[in-house]
């Protein structure tokens, strides 16, 4: 890898490439699990690369190189989420018909969904984790759906155990409230 | 044990959906990315020597603005390969649709699936009636039959009835005659 990593820093085009093939279905998997709404992951893979190639002489070997990528994409992930508009309050009125459905077959009946509501479950995970902040999307996210430790979330992020932590508790609190309002609106 | 909190069960139902499976990037896209991204490297180099050399000689008036400018001019230049992405947005004059494609540099012959994907994800954003950033150096010009080929039947329900919409803002004569 990191002979890989010299002929890219010497400016070796065929090196490059096979470098963005090799690491491509590792970018792609963070980039789709932190992708900003509407946003083609194509787009957001390439800003990733971008970055990656104009902070290659800073990588200076002390951590695996894959490591280095996440954190790399992880980062430019975060800037993209804080670049799109936060909504500020989601409604029942605003949601499609689609989501309202979602909502009442997983939150009111509370039965085993199948994989087409729990596809719609994500899509509608995605939409309620709008209303949060860019870091709190990205703690509740690895935490809360991929099942990583906080440990995992500081290794990729630099943040402290306990930042992570409180940041956690907080958004899902916050998500808990938003959700119990929905389903009060939805089963009155 | 089970959580009585409807984020906690949207969640859990969340995490049984299949994994998409990955799509394998446009042909060319991987070539494209790996020498916009060397360019980019290339680029960013003097900039960052630039502003070093301004730290260090700011003690000397002129040798400061002269590397403060190398430095800004370095930055800029990055910037606009950074934001070399196409940008496409549809818009409606005298009875045709415009498509246009709006970059800072010269498009080249693979970026053309790239456009192909952007018209389709720029076509959400015009249903959703969102707009986009546009940089201006391309525009192309397209028929709607052109364009309704680029979409899903579906897609293009959605297309006419947003045309119809648009048609009726902009040239609100046409519904008195």
């Amino acid at each position: 890898m990191m002979e890989w990593v010299e002929r890219v820093r010497r400016g070796d085009m065929a090196a490059a490439h096979e470098l963005v093939e090799h690491l491509t279905p590792l970018i792609r998997k963070i980039v789709c699990a932190h992708l900003p709404w509407r946003l083609a992951p194509e787009d957001l893979m390439q800003d990733v690369f971008m970055k990656l190639f104009a902070r290659l002489d800073q990588y200076a070997g002390v951590v695996p190189f894959e490591h280095w990528v996440a954190r790399v994409a992880m980062n430019t992930c975060r800037d993209s989420l804080r670049g799109q508009k936060r909504c500020p309050e989601i409604r029942l009125a605003d949601m499609t018909e689609e989501e309202v459905r979602t909502l009442e077959a997983v939150v009111a009946d509370g039965g085993v969904p199948d994989s087409g509501t729990a596809t719609e479950a994500r899509e509608l995970v995605d939409r309620l984790l709008s209303s949060v902040g860019p870091e709190d999307r990205l703690v509740l996210r690895m935490i809360d759906m991929e099942h990583r430790t906080a440990e995992e979330v500081r290794a990729v992020t630099g943040w402290s155990i306990t930042g992570i932590r409180v940041r956690a508790f907080r958004a899902r609190r916050k998500l808990r409230k938003l959700a119990e309002r929905l389903e009060r609106e939805v089963v009155p | 044990m089970k959580s009585d909190n409807p984020w906690d069960r949207l969640v859990e139902a969340a995490r049984r959906a299949p994994e998409a499976p990955p799509a394998a990037p446009p042909d060319g896209w991987t070539e494209a990315v790996a020498r916009r991204s060397m360019a980019g490297a290339a680029l960013g180099k003097p900039t960052v020597l630039a502003l070093g050399l301004a730290w260090i000689s700011s003690t000397n008036g002129l040798l400061f603005l002269m590397a403060l400018l190398i430095g800004g001019g370095g930055l800029w230049t990055t910037h606009l390969v950074e934001a070399r992405r196409p940008e496409v947005r549809f818009e409606r004059w005298a009875g045709e649709t415009l498509v246009q494609v709006r970059t800072w540099l010269p498009l080249e012959c693979e970026e053309a699936g790239t456009i192909g994907i952007l018209l389709r994800r720029r076509m959400e954003e015009v249903r959703s009636g969102g707009t986009g950033p546009v940089n201006v150096a391309l525009l192309l010009r397209a028929t709607e039959d052109e364009i309704a080929g680029l979409l899903t039947p579906d897609q293009r329900s959605q297309f006419e009835a947003r045309q119809r919409e648009l048609h009726r803002r902009w040239f609100p004569t046409d519904e008195t005659r």
